[in-house]
C-alpha cells in the first residue's frame, strides 16, 4: 500500500502536467509524445506545490487527500475535455512513425545510447531510494522547513533569527534561510504526506522524476526544432549523463536541478515559438519562465533574461540594437542610484560588495575546462557557438532570442562569480558548480541547435546520403 | 568514413600515450633504482602478530588494534619512486591504513600518510603528490589500526619507478578509485580519485580528441585519400570520448551504489539515520527529543562546529529550533527564558559549572540551568 501511494504520489504530477499540455500541442508534432509528457512531468511538479499553497490558503489541512482530491479533480476535467473535444473535432491525419525509416546504423545508436540512459536512470533511482538525505543544505533550509510542515499539516511561518529571538518563536520557526522559496520542501512534504510518514529517502523521488522529465522534454523540444532523431538522443545524452546533473539526483535535497530543468523548459519552449510561432509554445515559455522565481531566488534573474530574448525576437535588427543599449544603460542607472541596502530576490548591493576579483577566474575555469562536471560540454560550447553560427549563416537569426537569453545569464553569472562577494564560491568550487547546473541545460540546447545545423549544412554540401538529423521536420514524424 | 575516423583515433591516442610518456619527471640518477617489492618473506611484522600464505601477509591486529609492518629498503632517492602500490584487503569495521616513511634529511621523524584503502581494490598511489616524499628514504613501514584481533591480508607492496605502464596503471586507478560520496560532492565533480594522480580525466580526454581530429585532418590531406572532411566523423570522435568518459563515471557510479547498498539496505528511514555517518548525532537528538516535555518548548542549538550544529538542529525538528550559523553560539540573556531548552553539540565553546549550575558562554551569555542529559556527543540543559 505505501508503495503504492508513493507510485501515485508520482504520478499525479506527471498526470496532471501530460494530460493538460496534451490538450495544447497538435498532434503531428515533431517528437509530440517526450514533449507532452517530459514538459508534463516538469509543469506538474511545479503545480503540485502551488495546489498545496492554496490547499493551505483554504484553510484546510496539508494532507496528501486534500492536494490529491484538487489534482485529481483538474486530471479529470482534462481527461473531458479530451473526450469531448475528441469526439467533436476531426481526428487529424497523423504522419508516418520515423524509428521504421531510420537505418539500421542510426537504430544501434539510438538502442545504445537509450540504454546507456536507461542504466545511468536506474543508478541514480537505487542511490536515491536507498539513501537517507545527505547533501549540506538540504538539511540546513530546505528539509527543516518541509519537516515542520508535514508534521504540523500546514505552512507554518519560517522568520529570521532575529525575528524569531523577539517573538519568542510563538507561532514560527526559523532555520538558515527562511526567506527561500517554498516549491522544494513542499515537493517533499507531499511524498511524505503520501507515504503517511517521514522518510529520509523516498520524499526525495521527484528529483529522479525531474530528471525524466528534463530529459524528455529535451528530446521533445529537440525533435521540435527540426533536430533529427539522432541528434537529439545524442544530446539527451549528454545531458543525462553530465556527473554533476547526476550527483544532484543522487544527492537530492538541492533546488539548482529543478531551476536548471525550469528554466531550460522555459528556453526551449521560448527558442521554438522564437522560430515557429506556436501559441502552445508561447505558453509554455511564460509558464516555466514565470516559476523560475518560485524556486530559487535566483530563479527572478533568469526571468530577466527573457527581456532582452524577447526584445530580440519582436524587435527589428538595428532597433533592437539601440533598445537593447538603452536597457543596459537603464540597467547601469539603476543600479548606480539603487538604495544598497535593499534587498531584491535574496541580494543587496551592499552584501554583494562589487568589484572584481581576478581570483575567480581559475575557479569558474577549472569547473567547466579542468573537473568531471559537465564531461566534455564545455568544449564541445566552445567549439560548436562560432562553428555553428558561421554556418548557419542567414539562418544564425533563428537562435538571436535564446542566444540573447543565454548571453544575459553568462553575464549575469560571471557577474555574481567576478565582480561579487560570491567569487569565494568559485575559488572554492562551491555555489559556482551549482549555479552553473541551472545554465548548462539551457546551454545543453543551444549546443544542440548550433551542432545540429552544422551537420545539417554539411550533409547538403557532401552527399545525398541520409543525414544524421534525418526525420526532421519535412516530413513531419511522430513517435 | 566509420574506418578514417577509427585510424585518425588511433593515431590520436597513440600520440597521446607518447605525451604522457614524455611528460614523466625522471629526476637526475633517480632512473637508475629499480622498483622494490616485498612480499611475506621480505616483510617484518613489528607490531601484531604475521602469518604466510601463498605468498600473501596476514597481519593480525594486537590488543589495541594495532598492527605494523616494516618493509626494508636501502638507502634511496625518493623521487626515484613516483608510485606505491598496494593491494591490501583492509580489516571489516573502522579501519585505517597508514604510510610511515622516515628520510635521512628529516632523521627520527616520521611521515604519515593516510591511505585510500576504503574501498578494497588495488591502490596506486601517485607519490609525488605527497609533501614528505623527498630526499632518501631511510625505512619505510605501513600500520594497521582496526578492530583487536582483526586481520588485514597483504597481496602486493611496492614502489614503482617511473615508467609508462605504471604511469597509466596510476593514471587509470586513480580516476575509477571510488571516492565516496562527500559533502563538496554537490558543488563539484572533480574527477579524480583520492590518490593524487596528476591528470584530470576531461582535459586528458579533450586532448585525445583534438590529437584525433589533428590525425583526421593529416589523413585528408594525403595525397592518396579521396574522402573530404566530413563533420559526422568529428561528430563520432567526440562521442567516443564522451562515452569513455562516462564509463568512468558509471564505474564510479556502481562502486558508490554497492557501499550504499551495504550501508543503507533493508533499513527504514531512522535506521538509515543511524547507519549513516550521522549516527551518533542522530542517536543523542533522539534521546533529546524524549527528554523534551513540551513540543512547543524553545530550544536553542549551540555548537562551535557548523557541521554539527546545523545537523543537530535539523535532527531537532519539528521541534521549534534555533541555531544561528557563524553567529554567537548562543543569544543574548534576555531572549532565554525559564523552561527553555539548551542542546549543546561538542564542540562547543560553553562550560557548564555544575557548582553553580551555571552555563556560560564565550560571548558571555551566563544562564542558570539545569542538566538533564549528557553523553560524550553533547548535553542537554533545561532553563531555570
Amino acid at each position: 500500500m505505501e508503495w503504492f501511494l508513493i507510485l501515485v504520489a508520482l504520478a499525479i504530477p506527471a498526470l496532471l502536467g501530460g494530460l493538460w499540455l496534451g490538450l495544447c500541442i497538435p498532434p503531428g508534432t515533431p517528437g509530440r509524445r517526450a514533449l507532452v509528457w517530459g514538459n508534463g512531468i516538469l509543469a506538474g511538479l511545479l503545480v503540485v506545490p502551488m495546489l498545496m499553497r492554496l490547499v493551505d490558503a483554504l484553510g484546510l489541512p496539508l494532507g496528501f487527500g486534500t492536494t490529491a482530491s484538487f489534482a485529481c479533480g483538474l486530471i479529470l476535467f482534462a481527461l473531458l475535455v479530451r473526450y469531448f473535444w475528441q469526439s467533436h473535432t476531426a481526428n487529424p491525419s497523423l504522419p508516418q512513425a520515423l524509428w521504421p525509416t531510420l537505418p539500421p546504423s542510426h537504430k544501434m545508436l539510438v538502442a545504445f545510447l537509450g540504454t546507456l540512459i536507461a542504466v545511468r536512470l536506474a543508478t541514480l533511482g537505487l542511490e536515491l531510494m536507498l539513501r537517507p538525505l545527505f547533501p549540506w543544505d538540504a538539511t540546513m533550509h530546505w528539509a527543516t522547513k518541509a519537516r515542520v510542515w508535514f508534521e504540523a499539516g500546514r505552512i507554518v511561518p519560517f522568520v529570521e533569527n532575529s525575528q524569531w529571538l523577539e517573538l519568542a518563536g510563538e507561532g514560527v520557526y526559523t532555520d538558515n534561510h527562511p526567506d527561500y522559496p517554498i516549491t522544494t520542501p513542499l515537493l517533499q512534504v507531499w511524498m511524505n504526506s503520501a507515504k503517511g510518514q517521514w522518510d529520509e529517502s523516498l520524499m526525495n523521488l521527484p528529483w529522479l522524476l525531474c530528471l525524466i522529465g528534463l530529459g524528455a522534454a529535451f528530446f521533445g523540444q529537440a525533435r521540435a526544432s527540426g533536430a533529427g532523431m539522432v541528434v537529439a538522443t545524442v544530446f539527451c545524452y549528454f545531458l543525462l549523463s553530465m556527473p554533476l546533473v547526476n550527483t544532484h539526483v543522487a544527492l537530492a535535497g538541492y533546488a539548482d536541478l529543478f531551476l536548471g530543468a525550469c528554466y531550460c523548459a522555459a528556453l526551449m519552449a521560448f527558442h521554438n515559438w522564437s522560430v515557429q510561432r506556436q501559441n502552445w509554445q508561447a505558453g509554455m515559455a511564460v509558464f516555466f519562465a514565470l516559476c523560475c522565481p518560485l524556486i530559487k531566488n535566483e530563479g527572478f534573474y533568469w526571468l530577466l533574461t527573457f527581456i532582452p530574448a524577447l526584445v530580440v525576437v519582436l524587435v527589428p535588427g538595428r532597433k533592437a540594437l539601440l533598445l537593447l543599449c538603452c536597457l543596459l544603460l537603464a540597467a547601469v542607472g539603476v543600479l548606480a542610484f539603487f538604495p544598497p541596502d535593499l534587498a531584491v530576490a535574496g541580494h543587496s548591493l551592499n552584501r554583494l560588495n562589487l568589484h572584481y576579483r581576478p581570483g575567480a577566474l581559475a575557479g569558474i575555469g577549472s569547473v567547466f575546462w579542468v573537473h568531471g562536471n559537465w564531461h566534455l560540454f564545455a568544449y564541445l560550447f566552445i567549439a560548436a557557438l562560432p562553428l555553428g553560427l558561421i554556418s548557419a549563416g542567414g539562418k544564425a537569426r533563428h537562435c538571436q532570442g535564446i542566444l540573447a537569453a543565454l548571453s544575459s545569464a553568462l553575464a549575469l553569472f560571471l557577474i555574481l562569480f567576478l565582480f561579487t562577494g560570491y567569487a569565494k564560491g568559485a575559488v572554492y568550487f562551491t555555489a559556482v558548480g551549482r549555479i552553473s547546473l541551472q545554465l548548462v541545460p539551457g546551454l545543453v540546447f543551444l549546443a544542440m541547435l548550433l551542432c545540429s545545423s552544422l551537420l545539417a549544412n554539411t550533409q547538403r554540401e557532401t552527399s545525398p546520403k541520409r543525414p544524421l538529423h534525418a526525420g526532421s521536420r519535412q516530413p513531419p514524424a511522430s513517435e | 568514413m566509420l574506418k578514417l575516423t577509427g585510424i585518425s583515433m588511433l593515431t590520436g591516442l597513440l600520440a597521446l600515450l607518447a605525451g604522457i610518456y614524455l611528460s614523466q619527471e625522471v629526476r637526475d640518477g633517480a632512473d637508475a633504482f629499480p622498483g622494490v617489492s616485498w612480499n611475506a618473506a621480505t616483510a617484518r611484522v613489528e607490531s601484531g602478530s604475521g602469518r604466510h600464505s601463498d605468498g600473501q601477509l596476514h597481519l593480525r591486529l594486537n590488543a589495541s588494534g594495532q598492527g605494523v609492518i616494516a618493509l626494508p629498503i636501502s638507502r634511496a632517492p625518493a623521487s626515484a619512486f613516483p608510485y606505491l602500490h598496494l593491494d591490501v584487503t583492509p580489516p571489516p569495521g573502522e579501519s585505517s591504513v597508514l604510510l610511515l616513511w622516515r628520510t635521512a634529511e628529516t632523521r627520527a621523524h616520521v611521515h604519515v600518510h593516510t591511505l585510500p584503502t576504503k574501498a578494497g581494490t588495488p591502490l596506486w598511489l601517485d607519490t609525488r603528490g605527497l609533501q614528505a616524499w623527498s630526499g632518501t628514504l631511510t625505512s619505510l613501514g605501513i600500520m594497521v589500526t582496526g578492530q583487536a584481533g582483526a586481520t588485514v591480508t597483504f597481496s602486493d607492496v611496492s614502489l614503482r619507478p617511473a615508467s609508462l605502464s605504471a604511469q597509466l596503471q596510476s593514471i587509470y586507478a586513480g580516476w575509477t578509485s571510488l571516492t565516496p560520496w562527500h559533502h563538496a560532492a554537490i558543488n563539484t565533480h572533480r574527477g579524480l580519485g583520492p590518490t593524487a594522480t596528476t591528470f584530470y580525466p576531461v582535459p586528458v580526454f579533450a586532448a585525445a580528441l583534438a590529437l584525433s581530429i589533428a590525425a583526421y585532418l593529416v589523413i585528408l590531406v594525403l595525397p592518396w585519400t579521396r574522402q573530404r572532411f566530413d563533420w559526422r566523423a568529428v561528430s563520432l570522435m567526440f562521442l567516443a570520448c564522451w562515452i569513455g568518459l562516462d564509463f568512468i563515471w558509471q564505474k564510479q557510479l556502481f562502486h558508490q551504489l554497492a557501499l550504499t547498498y551495504d550501508t543503507f539496505s533493508g533499513k527504514d528511514s531512522d535506521e538509515k539515520l543511524e547507519a549513516g555517518i550521522d549516527g551518533d548525532i542522530v542517536a543523542f537528538m533522539t534521546r533529546v527529543k524524549k527528554e523534551i516535555a513540551s513540543p512547543d518548548a524553545q530550544i536553542f542549538v549551540s555548537s562551535a562546529d557548523d557541521y554539527l550544529g546545523m545537523r543537530g538542529a535539523y535532527y531537532l525538528y519539528p521541534l521549534n529550533v534555533y541555531w544561528e550559523r557563524k553567529g554567537p553560539e548562543l543569544p543574548p540573556q534576555k531572549y532565554v527564558h525559564d523552561g527553555d531548552y539548551i542542546v549543546v553539540v561538542e564542540p562547543a565553546g560553553m562550560h557548564f559549572d555544575a557548582q553553580t549550575g551555571v552555563l556560560r558562554s564565550r560571548s558571555g551569555t551566563a544562564l542558570q540551568v539545569e542538566p538533564v542529559l549528557s553523553r560524550h556527543v553533547g548535553s542537554l540543559y533545561r532553563v531555570k
